[in-house]
């Protein structure tokens, strides 16, 4: 093996791999103490920091675009962290946690593809929808996320999350984004430590703060590389990967809402295969 | 005889006359205005070429096709000269359609979000009486590098067409790093020799 060679696949398993999960290992643990023999509901800041922090330091090794991503991961953190607070001041349907989530989205879009907001691209009210669409979709998908979280704890959230985001990096390296491939990669990474970890204590969860760490960096690394990918995919990559996380409610119903135990956690999350293969080869070509 | 000797004095003639009718073969000579003139950069007698090496095994080859400029020279006063040039990002080409869209990407040279790189010369000075010294910045990425290059003067004269040209060529090397384009620097060396062989039309 050639030394520059060597160098790529340690550089990748130093800061995809070994870092951040030593990283969202140490935090995570902190805060959820899965050795504890009472249930911990209440630090649901682990999720937060812990995702937001093992990305940072994986953005941080690896660099990569867009350059203000570490910038949006700060902010992304103090938002997931915001999260948890309102949960606990605020009671009935989360209006703050909406509108917190709604401007985020929209402020994260325009940072994440600011060129796109220009006269030459999208100006007025071309620009408005898009901007609405997309932070709709993101509101949407960690507000799924979310739910489902709250309504299983343990391995659920955490599988789902591996097997997004292991299919948004697949979509990345197909449209000649491959940066961006590898900081999802470092999500997915952080995501099986949460599984892990889960698999331990059970009652561990990713809701209130966790799931939109997640969704906001996934999203923003996906929003760039497919606005400046020159492979043009199509819109429908997009927007399949988007809706795939909906899935989960299909859980909630039929057949797979009656099982218990892993077979329900794995039949859950293998509900949101179909959309994301779909999105996958979509971006393939096919 | 007679015949002979006058089809001879009439072809010696001929040949000294043909320089002033453009029939000379050597069009190197420089004819051209003297004094300041401007030259448009052409394309089609003008490659601009990256070269990096790949992974420590090979190198990997870029050109640039679209390139427009123009370079202010003043035979007089060679530091009151000038070289502009613009480069269109997103025609680049490695002659590989996947390879392409990769470096055009966010992974390289972003080219949706940089579509430009430019050179802008900020002083000339004659080294010898081939070579001269430019120093100026290269905008690319979203970054600015002042660099100083030594430019070969390759000739000068009259084209085909008949208009007055000259013709420049330079080697250096960058740090791709300095202008942001840091992915896998392992795989792809962070220096890049950049190859520019160009002609000037004159205005």
């Amino acid at each position: 093996m050639s030394d520059a060679l060597f160098s790529v696949g340690f550089n990748v398993a130093l800061h995809v791999v070994l870092l951040p999960a030593l990283v969202a290992g140490s935090i995570m643990t902190l805060a959820w103490r899965p050795w504890r023999d009472e249930t911990w509901l209440n630090d649901y800041w682990g999720g937060s920091i812990g995702i937001g922090a093992a990305y940072l330091v994986g953005h941080w090794g690896l660099g990569g675009q867009p350059e203000n991503m570490p910038y949006l991961g700060a902010g992304i953190i103090v938002i997931g962290l915001v999260q948890p607070l309102l949960a606990r001041i605020s009671s009935g349907f989360d209006w703050e946690k909406l509108i917190i989530s709604l401007a985020a989205s929209q402020a994260l879009v325009y940072a994440v593809i600011t060129f796109k907001f220009s006269d030459s691209h999208w100006a007025g009210l071309e620009a408005v929808l898009w901007m609405d669409v997309l932070g709709l979709l993101i509101v949407a998908a960690d507000w799924t996320l979310d739910h489902v979280a709250r309504r299983h704890s343990g391995a659920t959230i955490p599988l789902a999350m591996c097997v997004i985001s292991i299919a948004g990096s697949a979509v990345l390296v197909l449209i000649s984004v491959a940066s961006g491939s590898e900081l999802v990669g470092v999500i997915t990474v952080v995501a099986s430590v949460a599984l892990v970890l889960s698999w331990w204590d059970p009652s561990i969860t990713l809701a209130k703060g966790g799931t939109t760490v997640f969704t906001l960096l996934f999203a923003s690394l996906v929003l760039y590389g497919f606005f400046f990918s020159y492979d043009d995919p199509s819109p429908w990559v997009g927007f399949t990967m988007a809706l795939a996380p909906h899935a989960l409610w299909l859980g909630e119903i039929g057949p797979v809402s009656q099982m218990e135990g892993w077979l329900a956690t794995v039949a859950r999350v293998a509900l949101l295969v179909p959309p994301l293969a779909a999105s996958a080869l979509l971006a393939w070509g096919l | 005889m007679r015949r002979s000797i006058f089809g001879a004095l009439s072809a010696l003639l001929l040949l000294s006359l043909a320089p002033a009718t453009g029939f000379a073969q050597d069009e190197s000579e420089d004819d051209g205005s003297g004094g300041a003139a401007t030259f448009e950069i052409d394309p089609a007698h003008t490659k601009i070429m990256a070269r990096a090496d790949h992974f420590g095994i090979g190198h990997a080859f870029v050109e640039f096709p679209e390139v427009s400029g123009t370079i202010e020279y003043n035979e007089d006063d060679i530091t009151k000269s000038s070289i502009n040039l613009t480069i269109k990002t997103g025609s680049l080409t490695s002659h590989q359609k996947k390879r392409d869209k990769h470096l055009k990407g966010p992974d390289f040279f972003n080219a949706k979000k940089y579509p430009e790189i430019t050179f802008e010369s900020t002083s000339v000075e004659r080294v010898d009486d081939e070579t001269l010294q430019v120093e100026g910045d290269i905008s690319m990425h979203g970054n600015t590098e002042t660099i100083a290059i030594k430019i070969k003067e390759i000739g000068s004269g009259k084209g085909p067409q008949g208009n007055f040209r000259r013709g420049f060529y330079t080697e250096f090397e960058i740090n791709r790093l300095n202008f942001g384009i840091d992915w896998k620097p392992e795989a792809v060396d962070k220096m890049v020799r950049l190859i520019l062989s160009m002609e000037g039309i004159e205005k």
